[in-house]
């Protein structure tokens, strides 16, 4: 509550502060032009020493609102030298002629708590990647968009459709029992990114999304990638998968307030369907069956038939049944941001609305984000930069995942294919009930429209993410960083199972399995407090910076609800509703204190070394081992200036930038809260009766938190004036003292224990590679950026007693299950074969139809790409920009349980040969003769493919290759626009996800895993994935 | 001036980073903040928190009463057929069974060891524990009956430490010694424990007494034929001891009192919605005809008595329908039989036009049949339309609803129990075995509403089922059955038992078959040749308990080559020690 108050007083304080710095000033215009005389796009005009600054247009003009007096102006752009001018406070226009020049030595990166740093003094690899790369292509997910952008970065996009959940994991997999996933920082303060998608089994559930994309893309200035822990070890227990920075856009003095507008409407089609037959109808072994809920009925023929509905009707099959029943998907988002100040002080403010509808029909998201932003300059030692900003998100109907019976993917692709959709509406009958055309399977299929318009859920959540920060400067080398930070959200979510099934007879009673209706409010607040004091001075040649600082993390997290249990009448939904009405509430809280203090000293600017060193006491540890501490050494050494400076040697010319690179560090994961104690969980049984139990996992309270060893070195080589560059790095990491939860004997009382053990092993390298493959005269561009990373892992330690670790076991229908075993690599796939004899051969039973293996344990492969690749490429011709992205992944295997199902269903195209008999199974019988019994095709794949399928039949390489994105934009100059009050008018056409160029997986996409968990690798009834088309306009008056 | 303000500068800087180094480092309040304040302290646990639980655990929650109950012990003991998993041929599912084993120790068991050392640690006697003691006998008895030795005596014992695994002997002598000193320890006269958690007998110690004597009896006549005086001497105390006197002294654990839906106690599930269970051939063939009672209300258009006609031969030669096809329903059947099992119907997916594959061009109207699968179909076969679960007799709707109870012990059984007692001529009070035999019947049928003139007729019929199976006490068909008579005394009273405690009862009907091989049931038609090694129609040919999880045989090797040494082989065809 302190805290809170704090933070509001010094919000408050900072608007103040806005408000009372008025200042003098006046108007400076110019041209910024290259060596040649051509217009710089896009180039930055800074006040130095100011927070103002402005870009030039199209035309390369500038206008800028500065102080009056002498001031000096500082103008950069990518491929030129920074070049600064003093300006006397009379000029009112300028012409800034900017040379080529060796822009790593201006490249600043934004590093750990929030640090400008310069980026040639870092020891370990670091990306960024820029703004514009979230607006204009969009991703209702931001982090969506750093797909093939970042070497080292694995994004496992759900495939559960455009409100999904995205799993990220830097460099592999270094956890056994954690999530993987990298800790975010927004501007300084580390952000919730809570995960919805886990959890789920072989029936589904639905995809809530994950807590990034509550970011507004329009605020992004930057992402910064931090790969390995030397990058993120200052973020100690938290730091160990690596850390992604996302840094806002603050406000720019510009002439009076610069309004800047962005709207974008994009279009959704799946990129994908699955091929099916179209050949054969409902039924069995040829012969209709209206009961039938497989397609091995007859050849279609447009015969007669009494259907499911008792109509009689030609028999037919429809192919577009699928595509007839979506809709397109539509997005649009509409932003605008406001922004202006004077030399004091800048603000921004910015306001954004997506409103997006699924394929499905009565799928809705919605959006509204604002953020503002002010950085003031109190006084010439005091610096205030505050920030609030707040997401609304309004969810209805996201979309049912896996053997989930309100999936309609996975409902539609077992139909008998004479089944149509466009019967299946209406949904309901006289009596409120639901149509089912398979009504003895009603708790496993249901009416895709009933899914759709009687069963709901529904999420709506605010979040506040708000920031306040304090720069003092004692003196030239000592300044002090006082700094506060929220992240709260509010959900309400509601779901519900609509009363009612089929019954085909209304005189008996109506059975409502399973109806209910179900709501629950939850909050999270994570609060940081921390400061930093940095001390930096040069001594000659050597300049050294030593600072010290502290955070202090506070979480809670609450949340109540309840479940009605089955439903006392259709359409009310009250949690008082209904048969077995049952509250549920939970509250949790954790404290992370933290000290730490690093050291950065340079020689003669050509060598570097950081130290950095963090001491950690959780809350949720043990008294003993409440403290913890996390080193990091890292360094770098630029030969070519050590060379030049040092021996008066430069290298040949063509070399223009050579770095050399290293780093160690240990960095840790944390343990959630109230792991220490056996706690006995409370819950009301029949007739209300107190139940409880004792734990059925044996706690360990002296469990310590894991910990990732990491170590990388690089190489940063750049060619030609900086055209061609090639960055490398190898890293290896060491997950060590892995909280594991083992399983041991019943008879002990206990079905599992908690201990630390165990080391995984991931290794590998990166290549970012960057070319400015042609410049021209005329002003043409081309530039390319290649990110290529591979990796490799390795369980090369459980515990002692057993050396098989499950990731999950049993995935959907019981078919494959994801191991991380000792000496085998983390996401190894297990599963069933055919029976086979000691030569290989498959055993065939006396029937003809070949034996399954009895055990499901062999090995199928592992989900974890061999390497992934992202190519980009862009084109620019004055005010006309081309860009694509093309995204590479090669190795990795993926179970389709889908087309498990559709073969089992004989929906499948491949089911088709061999209908009437005739396919001799290759194989032996017991007695070792070869099999020469004809069966047919129902005869096959029910046994293959059925439940308990022979899983290496549906097992498919996961590489795959495609166009990820194409951006086509047009910046009109400034003088087209004539006298129209608009400026900087850019339009673009883009496009994600456009064409799956290479995949092996046959109407599938690789990328429709379901959860976000460690157990990857697997799809059942996914939601398609999309293609997006849309465009994107912005101007600004 | 200027100096000063200077110098307290550099002071405050030292003090704010003093107070922040102090402040960040300090872990004040991290110990209260760290106590889950979700759950309850083990402080304040009490046995009878822990009992409810247990109750509703231990009758199993739908998804291991749907893999421990109906796809395995009713596949075994042929209360059902055609599931289309594993243990249709006879085969262990370890998954389930790893499941059913890690629950029944780490939920069940520790639940109510926690009981017992709670209430023992008590200065005043309580009911609580010797109710404690009672149900973790129910407990370990279906485990050991399953698998035989089994970790018993140091088994979650609260020290966390493994157990090794017990020899079944022992481990019955020890719950007949619990069973024994319980009934004795319960008293109305105890404190009274905490009010409302008590919802199988209501806090009513006469009943749980009774229970306790007749579960004593159940697992007394268990250990018949291994160890006959052990059985005889516990059986006649418990008799004596007091045992259930009426169906309302039945044990009945509602799993849920509202709640109907996945997940919420909603028994028997398996047979609908995700289906593939019909009545198996087995009980066809013994409700068919027994008694003498017409079949109630044949469905519109059924054939009654439909003679069949001939398929291909999947089936099993042991049974007197084999390869039959047959439509409709019998003309005579037990009363019970209809109620058990519906005709099947457009509501539960029988086809109008059902291919009958062997017989080209055949189809038949399934609608309307009652008639029931063979055991144990190859998967191949039990594919075919005319063993297509929904054209067969499934189990009645009334057996799904929530408002059913699970019977843990019903009193016709206990009539069972003590008439197969007076007919072995052991000590009993209350009755001949001729009347135990026609009470249990009797309970049995008013338990389902049978009227009374009916049950009247049923017992005096000497109107033979399938196998020459009669009701009547006082007749014998003398007909005989794979060599053996089928119409003797014992064979009236097992197979009323196996009728009489359906659908609960597969755990014992299964337990009598491997005891008596009683009643009779044909040999699974293509079982796995690992779990059912003989094929002659003997007791070898039936399973004869279940494999331990093969978890055990790598967590706990040492333990588990114990258990296969003092036990045999760990495979489906070891007998367990009581039917040695």
């Amino acid at each position: 509550m302190r805290i809170k108050l704090l933070h509001l007083a010094m919000l408050g304080l900072t608007l103040l502060c806005y408000l009372s710095t008025v200042a003098q000033n006046r108007l400076i215009k110019g041209i910024v032009t290259t060596a040649e005389n051509k217009a710089v796009v896009s180039a930055t005009v800074k006040v130095k020493d100011k927070p103002i600054s402005t870009a030039t247009d199209a035309d390369g003009r500038f206008v800028l609102t500065v102080p009056t007096g002498k001031i000096t102006l500082e103008v950069s752009s990518v491929g030129f030298t920074l070049k600064s001018i003093n300006i006397d406070s009379s000029s009112a226009f300028i012409t800034v002629s900017l040379a080529a020049g060796n822009q790593e030595l201006a490249e600043v990166v934004i590093t750990a708590l929030g640090i400008k740093r310069d980026k040639k003094a870092l020891g370990y690899s670091v990306q960024e990647v820029g703004g514009k790369n979230f607006t204009e292509a969009r991703e209702n997910n931001l982090v969506n968009s750093l797909s093939g952008r970042v070497a080292g970065l694995e994004l496992y996009k759900t495939g559960n459709g455009p409100t999904g959940s995205t799993r990220i994991v830097i460099r592999g997999n270094n956890s056994l029992g954690g999530n993987n996933q990298p800790l975010i920082v927004v501007d300084g303060i580390p952000m919730d990114n809570y995960q919805t998608a886990n959890g789920q089994g072989e029936y589904g559930s639905f995809d809530g999304g994950n807590g990034i994309s509550d970011i507004n893309p329009d605020d992004v200035e930057t992402m910064t990638v931090l790969k390995g822990p030397a990058a993120a070890a200052l973020y100690g227990t938290r730091g160990g998968n690596g850390v992604i920075l996302v840094s806002t856009k603050k406000g720019g003095v510009g002439k009076g307030l610069g309004v800047r507008f962005n709207t974008n409407y994009a279009t959704d089609d799946p990129l994908l369907y699955i091929d099916k037959q179209n050949e054969y109808g409902q039924g069995s072994n040829g012969v209709f069956d209206v009961k039938g809920q497989s397609s091995w009925g007859p050849k279609i023929t447009g015969q007669e038939i009494t259907d499911w509905r008792g109509k009689k009707v030609p028999m037919t099959a429809d192919k577009n049944d699928l595509k007839n029943f979506l809709n397109t998907g539509q997005t649009w988002t509409n932003s605008i941001a406001l922004s202006g100040g004077n030399d004091k002080t800048t603000f921004r403010l910015g306001y954004t609305n997506m409103d997006n509808k699924g394929l499905l029909p009565n799928t809705t998201l919605k959006r509204d984000m604002v953020t503002l932003r002010v950085n003031s300059e109190v006084t010439s030692q005091f610096t205030m930069d505050a920030k609030v900003s707040y997401a609304k998100q309004n969810a209805k109907n996201r979309p049912q995942t896996s053997g989930s019976a309100g999936n309609v993917f996975a409902q539609y692709m077992v139909l008998p294919r004479s089944v149509h959709l466009a019967d299946m509406n209406p949904w309901k009958d006289i009596y409120g009930h639901q149509i089912l055309w398979a009504p003895e399977a009603y708790s496993t299929k249901k009416n895709p429209y009933w899914s759709l318009y009687e069963d709901f859920n529904t999420d709506e959540s605010d979040r506040f993410l708000t920031m306040v920060s304090l720069n003092y400067k004692f003196t030239s080398w000592l300044k002090l960083l006082v700094r506060h930070g929220m992240d709260m959200r509010q959900a309400f979510t509601e779901s519900a199972t609509a009363y009612g099934i089929y019954n085909n007879d209304p005189t008996a009673p109506t059975y409502n399995f399973s109806s209910g209706y179900g709501a629950g409010r939850s909050k999270a607040v994570e609060t940081n407090a921390d400061f930093l004091l940095s001390a930096n001075k040069k001594f000659n040649d050597f300049s050294l910076g030593l600072s010290v600082g502290g955070n202090q993390q506070h979480s809670t997290y609450n949340t109540t609800g309840g479940n009605t249990g089955n439903l006392d009448l259709p359409g009310v939904y009250n949690l008082s509703g209904g048969a077995n009405p049952k509250p549920y509430s939970y509250k949790a809280e954790t404290k992370l204190n933290s000290l730490y203090t690093f050291l950065n000293a340079s020689y003669k600017d050509f060598f570097f070394v950081d130290v950095t060193f963090r001491n950690d006491w959780s809350s949720t540890l043990a008294p003993a081992n409440r403290s913890f501490n996390y080193p990091s050494y890292s360094g770098s050494f630029i030969v070519n200036e050590f060379l030049e400076k040092t021996f008066n040697t430069p290298l040949p010319e063509f070399i223009s930038f050579f770095k050399l690179r290293g780093g160690y560090a240990k960095a840790g994961n944390t343990i959630g809260p109230y792991s220490l104690d056996p706690s006995y969980g409370i819950s009301r049984g029949v007739f209300n009766a107190i139940m409880t139990s004792p734990p059925s996992t044996l706690v360990n309270p002296n469990i310590l938190p894991e910990i990732v060893k990491s170590q990388e070195y690089g190489v940063d080589l750049r060619f030609f004036n900086n055209r061609f560059g090639i960055d490398f790095t190898y890293y290896k990491k060491n997950a060590l003292n892995q909280i594991l939860s083992l399983p041991v004997p019943p008879a002990s009382g206990y079905s599992s224990k908690i201990i630390n053990a165990g080391n995984v092993q991931n290794s590998g390298y990166e290549f970012i590679v960057n070319a400015n493959v042609l410049q021209t005269q005329s002003g043409f561009n081309w530039d390319v950026l290649v990110n290529y990373s591979h990796n490799t892992n390795k369980v090369l330690q459980l515990y002692p007693e057993t050396k098989v670790y499950l990731l999950q076991s049993d995935v959907s229908s019981r078919a494959i299950r994801i191991t991380a075993n000792e000496g085998e690599a983390f996401g190894n796939l297990y599963g069933r074969d055919f029976a086979r004899n000691t030569k290989g051969d498959v055993i065939v039973e006396a029937d003809g139809t070949p034996r399954k293996s009895e055990n499901k344990n062999t090995l199928l492969g592992n989900y974890q790409p061999k390497y992934t690749m992202g190519i980009s490429n862009q084109f620019s011709y004055r005010g006309l920009t081309f860009s694509f992205l093309i995204d590479i992944r090669k190795g990795g295997k993926f179970y389709s349980q889908t087309l498990a199902y559709m073969h089992s269903a004989g929906t499948a195209a491949g089911t088709v040969p061999y209908r009437d008999g005739g396919m001799v199974f290759q194989g032996v019988k017991d007695d070792n003769s070869k099999n020469t019994t004809a069966i047919t095709s129902q005869q096959y794949w029910q046994k293959v493919a059925g439940a308990e399928p022979v899983a290496s039949l549906f097992m498919y390489d996961a590489s795959n290759i495609r166009l990820r994105e194409v951006v086509l934009g047009y910046a009109f100059p400034n003088k087209l626009l004539g006298k129209l009050p608009v400026r900087n008018l850019t339009l673009s056409l883009v496009g994600r996800n456009l064409w799956l160029i290479k995949s092996y997986i046959p109407g599938i996409d690789p990328e429709s895993s379901f959860t976000t968990t460690n157990a990857q690798g697997w799809e059942n009834g996914a939601y398609p994935s999309t293609r997006t088309l849309g465009c994107n306009l912005k101007f600004e008056f | 001036m200027k100096n000063i303000y200077l110098k307290s500068k550099w002071y405050l800087l030292v003090g704010i980073l003093g107070s922040c180094v102090v402040l960040y480092s300090c872990t004040k309040g991290f110990d209260t903040i760290n106590k889950d304040p979700n759950t309850y302290p083990g402080s304040v646990v009490d046995p009878s928190f822990l009992l409810p639980g247990v109750y509703k655990a231990s009758v199993l929650d739908p998804g291991m009463h749907e893999r421990m109950t109906q796809l395995t012990n009713d596949i075994f003991s042929q209360y059902s057929a055609n599931e289309g998993f594993s243990t249709q041929q006879g085969k262990t599912n370890d998954e389930w069974i790893t499941d059913f084993y890690t629950n029944y120790h780490s939920k069940f068991v520790a639940s109510l060891n926690l009981a017992i050392r709670l209430g023992k640690a008590k200065p005043y006697p309580t009911n609580d524990l010797q109710i404690a003691r009672i149900w973790r006998c129910w407990v370990y008895a279906r485990a050991t009956d399953i698998w035989g030795d089994i970790p018993y005596f140091k088994a979650a014992d609260g020290t966390g430490e493994n157990a090794p695994y017990d020899k079944q002997e022992l481990i019955y002598k020890d719950m007949l010694k619990e069973l024994k000193e319980a009934a004795a320890g319960l008293s109305s006269s105890n404190p009274k424990q905490q009010p409302g958690q008590d919802y199988v007998y209501n806090d009513d110690i006469t009943k749980w007494k009774k229970f306790a004597n007749s579960l004593r009896l159940r697992l007394a006549m268990r250990i018949s034929q291994a160890d006959a005086a052990t059985a005889k001497q516990n059986a006649e105390e418990a008799i004596a001891g007091g045992i259930m006197t009426g169906s309302s002294d039945a044990c009945l654990v509602l799993s849920s009192d509202v709640a109907f839906g996945w997940g919420n106690g909603y028994q028997y599930s398996y047979y609908y919605g995700w289906g593939s269970e019909a009545m198996s051939r087995s009980m066809e063939n013994l409700l068919t005809g027994l008694g003498g009672q017409p079949f109630p209300n044949p469905p519109a258009g059924a054939v009654v008595d439909d003679p069949g006609f001939n398929l291909g031969s999947d089936e099993n030669t042991l049974d007197p329908n084999k390869n039959k096809f047959k439509s409709g329903v019998p003309s005579k059947v037990d009363p019970r039989g209809p109620i058990y099992f519906e005709p099947s119907s457009d509501a539960s997916g029988a086809n109008p036009t059902a291919a009958i594959a062997g017989s080209p061009g055949a189809t038949v109207d399934a609608r309307g049949r009652w008639h029931g699968v063979p055991a144990g179909l190859s998967s191949s076969a039990a594919g075919k339309q005319q063993y297509a679960i929904t054209n067969q007799a499934r189990m009645g709707r009334r057996f799904l609803k929530p408002e059913r109870p699970y019977e843990v012990m019903t009193y016709h059984e206990v009539c069972f129990l003590v008439a197969e007692a007076a007919q072995r001529g052991w000590t009993v009070s209350g009755g001949t075995a001729k009347q135990w035999y026609e009470a249990g019947v009797t309970a049995s049928m008013q338990w389902h509403g049978v009227p009374d003139t009916t049950i009247a007729a049923y017992l005096a019929s000497n109107n033979e089922n399938t196998y020459g199976t009669t009701a009547n006490w006082s007749f014998n068909s003398g007909k005989t059955f794979n060599g053996t008579p089928v119409d003797d005394l014992m064979s009236k009273i097992i197979t009323q038992k196996y009728i009489g405690i359906f659908p609960d009862g597969g755990w014992e009907a299964w337990a009598d078959h491997r005891r008596l091989h009683l009643p009779i049931l044909i040999p699974f038609a293509a079982p796995d040749p690992t779990a059912i090694t003989a094929t002659d129609g003997g007791p070898g040919n039936f399973v004869k308990r279940i494999t331990y999880p093969s978890r055990e045989s790598l967590n706990n090797k040492v333990f588990y080559n114990q258990a296969i040494s003092q036990q045999g082989p760990d495979i489906e065809s070891t007998p367990v020690w009581w039917n040695k």
